[in-house]
Order: C-alpha cells, then sequence, then structure tokens
C-alpha cells in the first residue's frame, strides 16, 4: 500500500464504480480536541467510533478464535466466520470472557427478554425502561434508559461535522418497527435514534444539495440559518405559553434545532462541504430479501464516504434486529433467522445456515473496513484512526445467554489499541468496561459508563 | 433431500422456538390469576373515596405471589380527565396537513424516519418524538414544498409571488397564512417573526428567496409541527354539570383546541373551514354540537382513512412488508401477494366498519377480499367484473371474522409454516388486552438441544409433561393450537401431512369465565369471543388510545366506563363509539392550568428550581 502524503486528493470508487474525491482535511474543518485525533507532521486526523451489529448471536465455535501453541496474545488463528478479514488480521482484535452485563439473563437483571435487553443494553450500558414492548415471550419492556456511546461522543467531539452520529440499518426495521428490539442508539433515555434503511434516504441526508458550487453553497447556509433562527424564535415564543410538561419537550426539540443550527454553519462544515457528491444511489425495493446484499453495500460506500469525508466521526450498522424474521437466500439459508438461532446444537442443518449468515456479516465487515484501509490519513489509513466493534445483542440463540459475547474490534482509534491480538479474560467482565476503553481512547477521562454496578472500569490489557 | 430438510426446519422453527420460550418460562409459577388485563372498567376502579382494590389489576411487573408494592392511590370523587400532552404530527398526519394547507400533495413525509411505536402505535404524544435525522428531513421536505409553493401558492400567501409582489400585502398574506399553519389565531409576537424574516430575506435575497424561507420557517416551527394545547384558561366555559366535573380542577378544552382533536381523531388532517368556523363561534362545547359534528365527519369519504390508518397500527399491518414465503412448500405463492392480502385486510376492515357497522360483525364476518391474484390461492374463481378487488363469503365453518382471516394467518406465521405461538399472542395482546407475567428471577437454564427429527407435537408435548414449562404455556400453546387449521398462508386446511388436522384448543385466564374452556377451531373461538366483553371492551381501549395519543390511566376510569356502555347500549355499532369517545369528559376536558401546575411542581420540585421566574402564565 503506497502511502500518500496529506496534500494530494485521493480517489475511493463509490457507487457504480464511479470514482469521487476526498477532500482535503484542513485543519480548520476538523475538531480542536487533540486527543481526538492523530496528528502526524502537524496534520491532524480525526478518530472515528464505527459499530456493527448483527441479530441472535453466532455459532462460538465458527466465531472464536484458536490459541497458538506459545499461549501469546498474537498467536492466533482467526476462527472460520472470520476468513474474509484475514488480510486485516493485524488490526484485528478479539475479545472473549466480556459478558453484556446489563442483559445477563439468568439474573434479574431490569425488565425485559435478552434479546431486549441486549438491543437497548449494549451502547448505553443500561438496563431497561419500564413499557409496553412485548418480547418474545411475552415480557415488557420499554427503550433503553441512557444514552448510547456514539450520542456521548458525538456530543463532546467532532461538533463541526455536519451530522453528529450516522445510523444506518439493513431491514432494520422488518416486522416489528420502531421499538426496543430494533434500536441500538440513544440520544438519551427513551430518544431512540432510527437507522435509516434506505441507501437513497441515507445520501440525501449526507448531501441534499445539488450545487456542488461553493457559493450557492453558501446561499443555502445562510439561508437555512436565517430559517432555523427563526424557527428557534417561535420556540421561545411558544414556551412561555406552554405547559410545564410542554416545556421539557419544547427544550429537548429546540436544542436539537440549535445544535443543527451551528453543525450547517462550521467552517468547511455543511452538508456536502468539500465532498464531490457521488450519484445517486439507485432506488430498491428496501426490506425485500432480493436486495439486501445490494443495500448492505451501497450503504457501506456512504458510510466510508461520511467517515472520509467527516461528515461524521460516529456511525452505527445494524442488520436486521432482534425479531430477525429474515431469509438470507443468496447463502442458500431458507429458514427463518430467528428460529434457526434457536436449535440447539445438534442440528446441523441449522448450524451450516447460521455459519453461512455468520460468514457473509463477516464479508460486510471486511468490506467495510478494507475500503476504510484504503484510505490514506498521515502515516496510516483511516481505519487506524477508527476503532470498529462488532457483537450481537446475545451470545448464542439456542440459549440467549449474554455471557461471552462475540465482539470483534478493528482498528487502533489512532494507536490507541493494540491490535492482533485475541485477549481472554479470566474473570468475567463486562461490555460497559469496553465502553469505558472507547470513551477513553477519545480523550474522555471516564472511569466508568453507563449503570456503574455493571462497569468495572476500562478492560485491561487492550492499550 | 429438499424435503427432508425442509422438515428439519419445520421443528428448527416451530419447535425449537417453543422450547426456547419454555426455557425462558421455566419454574415462572404462571397460573391463570397471574395474566393481567389493562380495561379499567368500573368494576375495577374503586369508587371514590376508596383505595385500590387488591384483586385484579395487578401491576404487570410483580410476581404473582407478591402483594402490590404501589402505595393506595385515593381516587377524588366524580369524573376526571387525563393529561393532554403536545403531539408532533405523524408521518400522515404531515402530509395530509400539508396537502390541505397548500392545496397540492408532496408526500414530503415517506422520507421521514418511522415513528417509535407505543403498544402499535405511532402517535404516542411521549413516544413519537423528534431526533437529528428527522429534524434533517423536515428541513428538506420545508424546501421541496415551499419551492412548489412558488409555482402554485396557497390563497392566502398569493400576494407574495409573481414578478414584484408587494412586500406589504405578503406581509399581510403571512398573518392570515400562519393562523391557518398553526391551526388557531396567531398571536402578534408570532406572525412578526415570520414578517421578520421575510423582510429581512427580501433586501438581501430578493422576493422569492423571501418568501421560501418564510414558508420553511413556518412548516419547521413548533406551532406547525406539534399539536400544542396552549397552557392558558380555556375560554369555553360552561358551568359543570350536576355531580359533574370538578369546575374548580377542570375546565373544557379551548374551541380551536377541540376542532383539532376533532379532525385529527376522525381524519388525520387538520380541520376544515367548517370546524374552524364552529371553533371560531366557540361553538364546540356542547354534545349537542359534537355529536353534529361527529356524524357529518363519519359521513365524510375521510372517515374511512382514519379506520385504516387505526387497523394499519393496531393490527401491525405494515409488516405485510416484510412477509415471505416458501416458493417451495407452496408453489402457488407468488411475491406481490403479501400486498394483496393486506388489501384484503383493509377491504375487510373497511366492509366490516363502514358497512357492517358493529363489532359483532369484526368478529363473525365470513367475508374475505380477494384480488385475482389471490382468489385462486383460496379456491375461488377469479371475478372479472370486479375491478381487482371483491368479496367472497366462505363457509362460515371455515371464516368468522378477524380470527380467521387469511391475512392475518398469513402475517402470524413462517415462511414455511403457520405459528401457533404468534397467533396466541396476538389473540391476548391485541384482542384480549392481556399480557404475560415476566418470568421470574430465580430462573436456571439448561441449554435445550431438541432432537433435530422431533414432530411438532412431540416437541409440544415435551412443554405440557414438565410441569413448570405447562404452567405458563398452557396459557399460549392451547390456545393457539386452535388455529391449525389455517396454514402459513391462511388457507383452510383439515389435512396435514396426510392426517387430519387437530384444531381442538383451549382459552383460559381471559377475566370473563363464560369466555372461558375448551373449543374446536378458531371459528368457534370467534364466535364465543364475539358475545364476549372482553374484546370490545379492548378494542373501546384502543381506539381510546389512538384518539387521545396515549393510553387511558386511573383519571380517565369513568369516561372509558361510559364509552364503553355507549357502546354496548348501541348493539356495538362503531359510530356510536367514535361518539362516545369524543363526548367523553377525558376528551372534552383538561386540568386547568394552575392546578396542572400545581400539581407538576409538587411532584418536580428539582425541575421547578431550574426554571425561570414564573411572569410567563397564560396568554396575552
Amino acid at each position: 500500500m503506497i502511502k500518500k502524503r496529506f496534500g494530494r486528493r485521493h480517489f475511493l470508487r463509490g457507487m457504480g464504480g464511479v470514482a469521487f474525491a476526498l477532500p482535503l482535511l484542513s485543519t480548520g474543518i476538523v475538531a480542536r480536541d487533540a486527543r481526538a485525533e492523530t496528528t502526524t507532521e502537524g496534520v491532524t486526523f480525526p478518530k472515528r467510533f464505527v459499530f456493527m451489529i448483527h441479530p441472535n448471536g453466532v455459532i462460538p465455535q465458527a466465531w472464536f478464535p484458536t490459541r497458538g501453541a506459545s499461549g501469546e496474545d498474537s498467536d492466533f488463528q482467526l476462527g472460520e466466520t472470520h476468513a474474509p478479514l484475514e488480510p486485516l488480521k493485524d488490526k484485528l482484535l478479539l475479545l472473549e470472557n466480556v459478558n453484556l452485563e446489563v442483559g445477563n439473563w439468568d439474573r434479574a437483571v431490569g425488565p425485559g427478554e435478552p434479546h431486549q435487553k441486549g438491543m437497548g443494553g449494549i451502547l448505553t450500558g443500561r438496563t431497561l425502561n419500564d413499557g409496553q414492548f412485548v418480547g418474545g415471550d411475552g415480557s415488557r419492556a420499554g427503550w433503553g434508559s441512557g444514552q448510547s456511546i456514539d450520542h456521548y461522543l458525538a456530543e463532546r467531539v467532532g461538533k463541526n461535522t455536519p451530522l453528529p452520529t450516522l445510523h444506518v440499518g439493513v431491514r432494520a426495521d422488518s416486522h416489528i418497527g420502531s421499538e426496543v428490539r430494533s434500536r441500538v442508539s440513544y440520544t438519551a433515555s427513551n430518544q431512540p435514534a432510527p437507522p435509516l434503511n434506505d441507501p437513497v434516504d441515507v445520501f440525501n441526508l449526507m448531501f441534499t444539495d445539488a450545487m456542488t458550487d461553493p457559493g450557492a453553497m453558501d446561499e443555502i447556509k445562510r439561508r437555512r440559518g436565517s430559517v432555523l433562527d427563526t424557527v428557534g424564535s417561535q420556540f421561545d415564543s411558544v414556551y412561555k405559553r406552554a405547559g410545564y410538561e410542554d416545556r421539557l419537550t419544547l427544550e429537548r426539540h429546540l436544542k436539537m434545532v440549535r445544535d443543527l443550527e451551528s453543525r450547517l454553519s462550521a467552517e468547511g462544515g455543511g452538508i456536502g462541504g468539500d465532498c464531490e457528491k457521488p450519484d445517486t444511489p439507485p432506488s430498491l425495493e428496501v426490506d425485500s430479501e432480493d436486495t439486501m446484499p445490494q443495500i448492505a453495500t451501497e450503504h457501506l460506500d456512504l458510510v466510508a464516504l461520511a467517515l472520509a469525508c467527516d461528515m461524521t466521526r460516529f456511525v452505527t450498522l445494524q442488520f436486521s434486529n432482534s425479531k430477525n424474521g429474515l431469509r438470507y437466500p443468496w447463502v442458500d439459508s431458507f429458514g427463518d433467522g430467528h428460529g434457526l438461532s434457536h436449535a440447539g446444537p445438534s442440528n446441523e442443518t441449522a448450524a451450516k445456515e447460521l455459519r453461512a449468515r455468520d460468514r457473509w456479516h463477516a464479508q460486510q465487515a471486511a468490506y467495510l473496513l478494507q475500503k476504510l484501509d484504503e484510505i490514506p490519513e498521515g502515516d496510516g489509513t483511516l481505519l487506524d484512526n477508527t476503532v470498529f466493534v462488532w457483537c450481537s445483542e446475545i451470545a448464542v440463540g439456542n440459549t440467549h445467554s449474554h455471557r461471552n459475547l462475540p465482539i470483534l474490534m478493528a482498528g487502533s482509534a489512532g494507536g490507541y489499541f493494540k491490535t492482533g491480538r485475541f485477549v481472554s479474560y479470566g474473570s468475567e467482565r463486562s461490555t460497559n468496561d469496553l465502553l469505558v476503553n472507547i470513551l477513553n481512547a477519545f480523550g474522555q477521562d471516564v472511569e466508568t459508563y453507563g449503570d456503574p454496578q455493571y462497569c468495572n472500569g476500562p478492560l485491561s490489557g487492550l492499550t | 433431500m429438499a424435503m427432508m430438510m425442509k422438515t428439519r426446519n419445520r421443528a428448527v422453527s416451530r419447535g425449537a422456538l417453543l422450547l426456547a420460550l419454555c426455557v425462558l418460562a421455566l419454574a415462572t409459577g404462571c397460573r391463570e390469576g397471574a395474566l393481567s388485563y389493562e380495561y379499567a372498567d368500573t368494576s375495577q376502579v374503586p369508587t371514590p373515596g376508596q383505595t385500590t382494590p387488591d384483586e385484579g389489576g395487578k401491576d404487570n411487573n410483580q410476581s404473582p405471589d407478591d402483594p402490590l408494592e404501589d402505595p393506595p392511590i385515593v381516587i377524588p370523587d366524580g369524573p376526571m380527565a387525563g393529561r393532554s400532552p403536545m403531539r408532533l404530527l405523524t408521518r400522515y398526519e404531515y402530509d395530509n396537513t400539508t396537502s390541505a394547507l397548500f392545496g397540492f400533495t408532496i408526500a414530503a413525509a415517506a422520507d421521514f424516519p418511522s415513528e417509535n411505536l407505543a403498544d402499535g402505535f405511532e402517535n404516542n404524544a411521549w413516544t413519537h418524538n423528534v431526533n437529528m435525522t428527522l429534524l434533517r428531513a423536515y428541513i428538506n421536505a420545508s424546501e421541496s414544498i415551499s419551492a412548489r409553493a412558488w409555482e402554485d401558492p396557497p390563497a392566502a400567501l398569493s400576494g407574495c409571488v409573481g414578478n414584484a409582489p408587494s412586500s406589504a400585502l405578503c406581509q399581510e398574506g403571512i398573518a392570515d397564512f400562519v393562523t391557518q399553519a398553526f391551526r388557531r389565531p396567531a398571536y402578534d409576537d408570532e406572525v412578526a417573526l415570520y414578517q421578520k424574516l421575510y423582510r429581512d430575506m427580501r433586501s438581501s435575497d430578493g422576493a422569492r428567496a423571501a418568501f421560501e424561507t418564510t414558508v420553511q420557517a413556518i412548516l419547521q416551527s413548533p406551532q406547525f409541527l406539534y399539536r400544542l394545547e396552549l397552557f392558558e384558561p380555556s375560554p369555553m366555559k360552561l358551568p359543570p354539570r350536576d355531580g359533574g366535573m370538578d369546575a374548580e380542577r377542570f375546565e373544557l378544552v379551548g374551541p380551536y383546541e377541540m376542532a383539532s382533536r376533532l379532525s385529527y381523531f376522525i381524519w388525520g388532517t387538520m380541520p376544515d373551514d367548517e370546524l374552524l368556523a364552529a371553533a371560531e363561534r366557540g361553538d364546540l362545547n356542547t354534545p349537542e354540537v359534537l355529536s353534529a359534528q361527529v356524524a357529518r365527519m363519519l359521513a365524510d369519504p375521510r372517515a374511512k382513512e382514519m379506520t385504516r390508518q387505526f387497523h394499519r397500527q393496531w393490527l401491525g399491518l405494515d409488516a405485510f412488508g416484510s412477509v415471505v414465503k416458501d416458493e417451495t412448500a407452496f408453489p402457488v405463492w407468488e411475491d406481490g401477494m403479501s400486498q394483496d392480502l393486506r388489501l384484503s385486510i383493509e377491504a375487510f376492515i373497511e366492509h366490516v366498519y363502514w358497512e357492517e357497522g358493529v363489532f359483532d360483525a369484526f368478529m363473525t364476518s365470513p367475508a374475505v377480499f380477494l384480488t385475482p391474484e389471490l382468489a385462486p390461492v383460496y379456491g375461488k374463481a377469479v371475478n372479472e367484473q370486479s375491478g381487482g378487488l371483491w368479496r367472497e363469503d366462505f363457509p362460515a365453518e371455515e371464516r368468522a371474522g378477524i380470527l380467521t382471516q387469511p391475512g392475518m394467518m398469513a402475517l402470524l406465521a413462517y415462511p414455511n409454516q403457520g405459528s401457533p405461538i404468534f397467533r396466541a399472542i396476538w389473540v391476548r395482546e391485541r384482542l384480549l388486552c392481556q399480557h404475560m407475567p415476566p418470568p421470574p428471577s430465580d430462573i436456571q437454564i439448561e441449554p435445550p438441544d431438541p432432537d433435530p427429527n422431533a414432530t411438532t407435537r412431540e416437541v409440544f408435548a415435551i412443554h405440557t409433561a414438565n410441569e413448570a414449562c405447562a404452567e405458563c404455556h398452557l396459557l399460549i400453546d392451547p390456545l393457539g393450537f386452535g388455529f391449525e387449521g389455517y396454514d402459513a398462508l391462511g388457507r383452510w386446511r383439515d389435512v396435514e401431512n396426510g392426517k387430519a388436522v387437530d384444531t381442538s384448543g383451549e382459552l383460559i385466564g381471559s377475566p370473563e369465565q363464560a369466555m372461558n374452556g375448551p373449543f374446536d377451531g378458531a371459528v368457534e373461538l370467534a364466535n364465543r369471543l364475539a358475545d364476549s366483553e372482553t374484546i370490545a371492551k379492548c378494542i373501546s381501549k384502543q381506539w381510546f388510545t389512538f384518539a387521545m395519543g396515549r393510553p387511558h390511566d386511573t383519571s380517565d376510569a369513568d369516561s372509558m366506563s361510559r364509552i364503553y356502555e355507549q357502546f354496548l347500549q348501541n348493539d356495538t355499532a362503531f359510530t356510536a363509539l367514535f361518539e362516545a369517545i369524543v363526548l367523553s369528559d377525558s376528551f372534552r376536558y383538561r386540568k386547568r392550568p394552575e392546578v396542572a401546575q400545581a400539581e407538576f411542581e409538587e411532584a418536580n420540585p428539582d425541575l421547578v428550581a431550574m426554571e425561570t421566574p414564573a411572569e410567563e402564565q397564560g396568554g396575552e
């Protein structure tokens, strides 16, 4: 891989093979938080966090690596599921014996059943609110009860990027719509952030203007700013005439309007920014097994572009949801996903289908990570400045256990994590602990995240 | 080989799912009385002055053996009204409102992220809220609409477009338009903000930019996006009826607010001119006027849209978009049939609500609506004269009401087999308004490893053989088995794999003893439940939730009883139900602002400490 110096334009292959230019990352664009950036030769690159999730667990025998004879963390063979990630092995970090403690359903931990708890707890580090969503066993639960780390970070880092966060879904709302089993990201308790399932919607979010002419862009931004300013004043006007309960709603909405306003007016920011806009993605049937692989690819291309153009630093990528009534016919899996995941270990037919699905998910991860690794940033690549985390909301579909959650990480967040290892914990640790590691990687001096009774501080041995 | 694999998949999908559920429910101590249900009728709600009863109405999150943990509540005398929080327009409400306001249709809300659900409904005041993606979508939508409006302005804004529009004239038009957009007279300071934007933009960017940005600002303002009931004394004053509303604590909802409550409930859009005129006269304050308006609105075709939207949410019909069926198991199935099944259900609802008009038909009508593609699947000839959708009445032994609609059976199923569990939980949750108690906190997990070659019945037998599993599963499995007469496509069958289908089932644990007991097939169940109060009450409750944008709570207990009484006394006519909802105290009244404020302050002392000084209270 030839490393290019900062100052040249670099190209990514976009949708339909159309090449598009990356922006020149100037210090005016990136955040000024040195700890959330990597600086090489005086040029600063931001750090990113990307979270990927697929539902209903994995086949552990295919997921977890095998250790080499030396017993060193760096001496391991990737599991069969992760064969597509072999070329990136030295940038991976796999974990063992980290539990989703806020779910751990064999001990009573909050309302809900394991799928609900997993989805609502993995990034928030908290148990669920009480509520009326009916889970697979009839249990009831509400939404997640806290802010997920992507939004926590977005409030503190990269405050000038056009999009605070980007949430992308591949059939994320299938069968059940927007409820606790189909959301992982939360701005706050009871405030889920919806993933966009249609690549055209993601595209429109990223590039709302046909203009690439900077003068026209400035005009649009200025007008939008005036509109939002008037809108903000209307909030003030209504606020004094609204009841107390309604004031809370108004405040919450207004805060978002102000955030939007500031991002739109940021120097070098704004929708579109310096990135050349690629072609619009094709308009595909969005909730269909026939288009699912193609839609996944479109989304991954857009995510790579969004990160490369510094449109956002924080991405969640969600495949399906934990009800998962999907077939994966392109890998010859014709069973209902959720039903298959319940099969016992003796059921080889089901295991074969599940392994094929897991492998396909790994191919998606590999596609994205490869793309990120092809974008030079200083002496390294965009992937080097990223921390990517992939897991599922339960460990194994058959038992619904939250113990030993399958977690694969990639990227070192600018050298913060020591990658190329398979790290196993002797005593059980919590996914909340990993959230702390990630926050620390972004220069956030916290020792706990989410519910502190399920957090022991950052995981050791990752840096 | 394919057949064998498929059989294994059957055992995997159905059996393993059930075993896993059994594992989840081990030692749960389920028993009949542990089902809880949410309909608050007068027999459950304590009489005034008493504390809550300690039977029925158990908190869902309590183990059946624990006594109620909540402190007793003392219910004040007389009828009450619940909360009326501000409500964000849903996607179709946004589109309908902008269409009515501008006179053209851009279905901009199709690009909005989907609403967060609460009990299946999209319009819950607290759950349906904004997020950053939606705010950006509002920007895009407002820009599309404003661009179109420049070419095709609404009447009030016609003075703003063209070659050299008069700024003064336009600003007057803005004042009128804002009142329409807000669905109420606008305050001077609200209008002034838009007029200032217009003037500033006009001088810097010209007439067109000024017009468009002003329209965009209106469409992104909270007064447009939300149905907000202002915290000021209602101008509609009536002495309370005898023994009725406590005038110290409650007052009628304001006239424009009532107009919006009516129009968004019955039509899913902003009030029409007649409603706004009635609001202006202060007329929407007596039961007589309200009844007349309800009757007028129900006769309008837009009311059919209301029942369609309600059932789309309540029955989860959007899931048809995700439905696939196994073409090997069902060669007759084609892509696109799930959309036809959705139309079939919608047509059934329209027929039952607007032609038959009574709850009994909802539960027992043998009508099934078919398309040319669906007809052969369900054994009927194509009706060439039909225009694509027509009604067939199936034999009474095969079809009775919503429970046996082919579309519902196909929805509550897997790609290659039906699902007794989905069907049973649907009946419990959606039709009986019952929900299961949670598993207890001391479960030991034994990972199940079912024989992949076991048949479904063999797997089921393990459930009921194990005492701990059986207790909960008796609430689900026997109910679901009654639907075995309908396959994964919802087709009637009496044989499965060469053997006679066993459709015997049992309903236990419903709140009416007369409804409990064994039955043979869903048709018998449907006919039995048609006489049930439980489902009729549940439906009342669901419509109330939809109309109010929130579930009922204890303060709505009196309203709920009256609504239900009216429904029953009018032979369960749906129009009577809708009228009863509108005439209920919960719909017409709200707490007086100062009372609401005092209660809020008492409950939230920390929040109040942060509030700005209270010179802002009430309107101008």
